[in-house]
């Protein structure tokens, strides 16, 4: 059984994911656009998220098949299916999962033009490519690939669960220009990754006509680093309470620590027309506490057991083949687990948004600080969103058209075009109660009719108080 | 009373995105499909190779032809757990190439640690010449109920037996004897 859970992990994916907030960024009525540009251009006295509850963010996406790819009940063998899906993925697709929870997240206004904003989440980001070399193998064996190889440079992943404490600064340089910046202080709870890895494993008829093949692992180089994993991997417990435990310390106290940076601006060259970017999480964690690292090295020809007969009538015993070919093989291709320090860098994000805004002027009477283009009610725009991954940035175009219907509620309307589909179109909303903020985000809307055909879901929840300077 | 149907209108509709969040479903999608799956990989793998000339089946100190020869090696693989659990069918193929002018009786012995015998697999080999090796090919297909006997062996003993003749083998005599041998393995996760 676990076989089989090992096979579903792998072919789907471990899901989730992909860290744009397509709907989230340059919503600047909500108080976590701020998160996705500490340049953005906002209009309130100050703000406080809800503990816990300011900002829950769930990502999962796979590139390749989805669950309904596999599960569909059409009568047809599920391991053909199975099959089906390994062979149609390429080494390029992947699984990602990304889960923001904020803990604590507020901002006030030092004065007219400076706002400063401060919190602390916890991120779990995933990103597993597809390996479809080792999927193939093991799905399938090495009988009918004989001459061909199998590559261990598919193996491509990497998951890690931090804290984030920040603190952001907010500039208005003049009514055309504000930029922002905020610093970020991780703590690595855990992580896990191996990349850049090389070898291969091949089958080939045997030019030394010793025996029909030759097994050749050719310089095999691969190389899994943790840290944070081994002390809750190594203890007897298997409670999972416990292990909860031990993590909450390392919220802060994982020793494991990185620094990063956010920058981002917003131009207004006029009124209606405003431009954004933003670049997130330039930065990196340095691990030294609690690391493994674990290396394989090494290249082998196996030709079988050569049989030598020992001379007849010695008294010596039989060779020992199995032995010998045990030690020959733990002496050419090397396992070792080593506890050097490492750096991660963090997958660095970028957002850039135009932003074009129309139509009746509303909710003058309540918003004296500023005339923002946010009066409007109307607005369309276009943005990017492009993250760096292992192996190649991944990219994604949104086009919105934004809208407020009476003063307390702001409708956004996305179209998203990304590696997992053209047809994602998401809603967000923002309600305004008095000082109150409550405001969702779904996107794939119309694959919430059957969500195992969605190759990806993406979902934001959040409470937020917000003052205006007439509060 | 205007606010509080603006009100009402916006609960509302903050309703109806946490019910169409929460109440968005998995249609037509059957996960006890799970209890059916069966990666079957079929590894090809070689076995045991060796080659003899014809001296070596002189006796040193009688100068004499032997009855038999035989060598042994582990092959704890064949208990492990992974294959004891996972394997379901075995081909073995054994391939020979004779240029000794002699034809000989092989016996593949497939043992456990106290020596008992697992598994046996026995076959002639003919007789060929220096300028004309002669070629057999035999593959034998392991499946229950002897695949559970099989899985018990740690150990083989290649063993060669050189029936009676009138033209035994002498210190002079040219060729050799070589044997190839390979496993197909099916196995059922």
């Amino acid at each position: 059984m676990s076989y089989k859970w090992t096979y579903l992990i792998v072919v789907l994916g471990v899901s989730v994911c992909a860290q744009n907030k397509q709907i989230l960024y340059d919503f600047t009525d909500i108080p976590q656009a701020l998160i996705q540009n500490p340049g953005a251009k906002i209009n309130y006295e100050r703000h406080f998220g809800v503990p816990l509850f300011s900002q829950v963010h769930f990502n999962a996406g796979s590139s390749g098949a989805n669950v309904y790819d596999i599960f569909s009940d059409d009568g047809r063998d599920i391991n053909v299916k199975i099959r089906d899906a390994i062979f149609s993925m390429t080494n390029n697709d992947y699984v990602v999962v990304n889960q923001q929870l904020e803990i604590i997240n507020g901002g006030w206004r030092k004065n007219e033009t400076t706002y400063y904003s401060y919190g602390l989440y916890e991120e779990l980001d995933v990103i597993g490519y597809f390996p479809k070399d080792v999927a193939v193998l093991a799905w399938e064996g090495n009988a009918n690939y004989i001459n061909e190889s199998f590559s261990l440079s598919d193996v491509n992943f990497k998951g890690e669960l931090i804290s984030v404490i920040h603190f952001g600064i907010n500039k208005e340089v003049n009514k055309k220009l504000t930029f922002g910046v905020r610093g970020k202080l991780y703590s690595s709870i855990f992580n896990v990754h191996s990349t850049n890895n090389r070898g291969t494993f091949t089958t080939r008829l045997s030019n030394t006509g010793n025996n029909y093949y030759e097994h050749v692992l050719q310089n095999l180089d691969g190389t899994i680093k943790t840290s944070g994993l081994a002390s809750l991997l190594d203890d007897e417990n298997s409670d999972p309470s416990k292990d909860i435990k031990k993590i909450i310390p390392r919220l802060f106290f994982s020793g494991n620590f990185g620094l990063g940076v956010d920058l981002g601006f917003t131009i207004q060259p006029n009124d209606q027309t405003k431009i954004t970017a933003s670049m997130l999480d330039f930065g990196a964690i340095f691990h030294s506490k609690d690391v493994e690292n674990y290396n394989l090295n090494g290249s082998y020809t196996f030709e079988g057991i050569g049989l030598v007969f020992p001379p007849l009538l010695n008294n010596e015993g039989t060779t020992p083949y199995w032995e010998n070919f045990e030690q020959e093989l733990d002496e050419n291709v090397k396992v070792d687990t080593l506890t050097n320090n490492y750096v991660t860098w963090r997958s660095t994000k970028f957002n850039a948004s135009y932003k074009y805004s129309f139509g009746e002027k509303v909710g003058n009477d309540c918003n004296c600080l500023n005339t923002s283009d946010d009066d409007y009610q109307n607005a369309v725009g276009v943005q990017l969103f492009s993250i760096f991954r292992p192996k190649r940035p991944q990219i994604a175009a949104t086009a919105y058209y934004y809208r407020r219907l009476f003063d307390a509620l702001r409708l956004k309307l996305t179209y998203t075009v990304d590696d997992y589909s053209f047809s994602n179109v998401g809603l967000g909303m923002s309600m305004h109660f008095g000082k109150v903020n409550l405001y969702g985000m779904v996107d794939n809307l119309l694959q919430m009719q059957n969500i195992s055909k969605a190759q990806s879901v993406s979902l934001q929840l959040g409470i937020n108080l917000i003052f205006d300077t007439n509060d | 009373m205007e606010l509080y149907n603006q009100n009402f209108t916006l609960k509302t509709l903050f309703v109806l995105l946490i019910l169409v969040t929460v109440t968005s479903c998995v249609k037509d999608v059957d996960f006890d499909q799970t209890e059916n799956i069966v990666p079957s990989p079929i590894l090809e793998s070689n076995f045991i190779y060796s080659t003899l000339v014809a001296p070596n089946f002189i006796d040193d100190s009688t100068q004499q032809e032997v009855i038999t020869l035989t060598d042994t090696t582990r092959v704890e693989v064949i208990s492990s757990d992974f294959f004891v659990d996972q394997l379901s069918k075995a081909n073995l193929t054994f391939r020979f190439i004779n240029s000794i002018d002699r034809q000989f009786v092989v016996d593949f012995e497939f043992l456990n640690d106290n020596d008992e015998l697992k598994y046996n697999i026995q076959m002639p080999v003919p007789s060929g010449t220096v300028n004309s090796p002669i070629l057999s090919e035999t593959t034998v297909t392991i499946e229950e109920p002897e695949l559970t006997s099989f899985k018990e062996a740690t150990k083989l003993v290649y063993k060669i037996t050189l029936p009676p003749t009138t033209t035994p083998l002498t210190s002079n005599t040219a060729g050799q004897l070589e044997l190839q041998s390979k496993a197909t393995l099916y196995f059922e996760l």
